[in-house]
């Protein structure tokens, strides 16, 4: 053992090693952005919601695997074929919760920043507007991807490990590793446009989630009956059918879109991909012009 | 001067009607700078110009020699800020934001941690990090708003009202935090409208008043004077009127007399003058001038 003490004086150590580049300094907002949406290195009532929410999505996939493993050995695999939801149909269920979990995570990205002044800091940093805005786009992008994914692999891998053919099931379904990510796409395209626009302008994230899932379901509701009474081409307000139609094209299942105000009016699902483009492209603009003047 | 830090050349901003600079020509050394003015007078719009932040309405801005306008992110990887305002997300911890701040700096995720940890022992939130930005007080919220600005080892600091909103105690803290930036070959620039503050911890004065640069030189020269201090036992009117007819400017303030001769040795000709008139004195000395003296001189001169 050393007879001799050192005591450091750490003091400030000036910092002289490599900087990183902004593609770094993105993916920083896009990590922060998702701690902040799950509520991560936050207290523990803001991990409620959105792990709620992605307990609610998975939990009825871990069901769904369960009762294939109880009813295996019963003899009645047609039967119950049936009335096990596959893929597709599943996705019509996280579809619904998506849009909630969007309702809530938008406004966790954009408002607190706004209204605490968070933005002067991003504005000191050598970073532009456009790559804040683009990093919490892809924060969102991010968890509504896993939000939706997570299940469909649950239900994917326990098909597959029940079928017995491991490999057999996964050759046979490789349609489903395009289906399943293009269908998230869709929905994110879809629903995430409306949430940053609305929460670009609002001062508080409950009023926000609030107005963004009023606006989407009366948007349903009033593009049912104009598009009844007036004119069919009022269909296209309704945010959440093109969804159910593009999700419904993907997986080759026109049940998803049934009874939607687009599909009752006979619209073709061409006009929902211009739709969302143009949603997506109007509210890029505009979210990018809202915070040209904050930042 | 060795190459400028900061340099200005015609700058003007105009916000509708209201002239926030009017025509800025600056040349700025390294070290610590002290940015002076009343509320309004410039001095935030100034430092936004220089971050690249706010775009001037005429004429130029470099920092280190690049333009703030043409390559504000090359100007912003060399620069910190510490804004007046607030600039917290109130739910999270102290150590998690300026880790995260280290990042937008340009740091690695793997060094930001350890840096910012550091940056908040140095500025006194050791205990503190952990807690959320929300909980903390106003002094405690100016270290970290401190510590964010110098997480990222910039070589210019641009500090905004560091020290308002403090007790006298956290103000001193905070005075004895900006002269130690300078020892560890930060530069920096220190806006307040107090001057006594900038008096304590800055070499070189940048005085701004409506959006006009009334002084910008180093702090000594603005405290040398040529004027000497009498301080009479009697009524100075006698004493005035010869001080004047020999060629001196003279302000009196009740019996204080501050007199500056442009030619000879003052003290020479005041001895003469109270010997002529009689009138007894207290004291005599140079004067010290104060940044005070000199923003209210400047002040009246402009109105």
């Amino acid at each position: 053992m050393s007879s001799e003490g050192a005591i450091f004086d750490l003091d400030y150590r000036r910092y002289e090693g490599e900087r990183t580049g902004r593609a770094k300094v993105r993916w920083a907002i896009v990590r922060d952005g998702v701690r902040k949406v799950l509520g991560l290195r936050r207290k523990a009532r803001r991990k409620v919601l959105p792990w709620g929410l992605i307990i609610l999505a998975v939990l009825p996939a871990i069901a769904i695997v369960g009762f294939q493993v109880f009813t295996q050995g019963l003899g009645a695999d047609e039967l119950l074929e049936d009335l096990i939801p596959g893929h597709a149909d599943y996705f019509g269920f996280t579809y619904q919760l998506t849009f909630l979990f969007i309702a809530l995570a938008t406004p966790e990205l954009l408002i607190p920043d706004r209204v605490s002044n968070v933005l002067t800091v991003y504005a000191s940093r050598p970073l532009t507007l456009l790559d804040y805005l683009v990093a919490r786009v892809g924060s969102l992008l991010m968890v509504v991807l896993a939000f939706t994914l997570i299940p469909q692999i649950v239900l994917y891998l326990g098909g597959a490990v029940l079928s017995g053919d491991l490999v057999g099931h996964l050759t046979g379904n490789l349609d489903l590793l395009w289906k399943i990510p293009t269908g998230s796409l869709a929905v994110f395209a879809t629903q995430a446009g409306v949430a940053f626009i609305i929460s670009a302008y609002a001062r508080r994230r409950g009023i926000a989630a609030g107005i963004y899932i009023g606006f989407t379901i009366i948007s349903g509701g009033v593009a049912f009956g104009l598009a009844e009474t007036v004119n069919r081409w009022f269909a296209i307000i309704d945010l959440q059918a093109h969804a159910s139609v593009l999700i419904a094209e993907i997986f080759g299942q026109e049940n998803i879109a049934e009874g939607t105000a687009l599909t009752e009016q006979g619209i073709s699902p061409w006009v929902s991909i211009i739709a969302v483009v143009a949603i997506a492209a109007a509210a890029s603009v505009l979210l990018y012009r809202r915070y040209r003047k904050l930042m | 001067m060795a190459d400028p830090i900061i340099a200005t050349a015609g700058l003007n901003m105009s916000f509708g009607d209201v002239h926030a600079l009017q025509d800025v020509d600056l040349e700025v050394p390294a070290g610590r700078i002290g940015l002076v003015g009343a509320n309004g007078a410039g001095k935030s719009t100034l430092i936004k110009i220089l971050l690249g932040m706010l775009n001037p309405t005429g004429g130029a801005t470099e920092v280190y020699g690049t333009s703030a306008q043409r390559h504000p992110l090359a100007v912003r990887s060399r620069v910190g800020y510490m804004p007046e305002g607030d600039c917290f997300p109130p739910d999270q911890s102290a150590a998690d934001f300026v880790s995260y701040t280290a990042e937008l700096g340009g740091l690695p995720a793997s060094e930001s941690r350890q840096r910012a940890s550091e940056v908040l022992t140095l500025v006194g939130l050791a205990e503190e990090r952990f807690r959320d930005l929300g909980e903390f007080s106003t002094g405690m919220k100016q270290r970290a708003k401190l510590a964010q600005a110098i997480v990222h080892s910039p070589e210019l600091v641009l500090l905004d009202e560091p020290a308002s909103g403090l007790d006298p105690d956290g103000r001193e803290d905070m005075l004895n935090l900006i002269n130690r930036l300078g020892d560890f070959g930060m530069s920096v620039v220190f806006s307040s409208h107090v001057l006594g503050d900038i008096e304590r911890t800055c070499d070189w004065v940048v005085m701004l008043n409506e959006g006009r640069l009334l002084r910008n030189e180093p702090l000594a020269a603005i405290r040398a004077s040529n004027a000497v201090q009498v301080v009479l036992l009697d009524d100075p009117a006698p004493a005035v009127a010869a001080l004047e007819a020999r060629g001196a400017r003279v302000r009196a303030a009740d019996r204080t007399l501050d007199v500056e001769f442009d030619t000879g040795d003052p003290f020479v000709e005041i001895r003469d003058v109270l010997a002529e008139t009689g009138v007894g004195l207290r004291s005599l000395g140079s004067k010290q001038t104060t940044l005070e003296d000199v923003y209210l001189a400047e002040e009246e001169y402009t109105v």
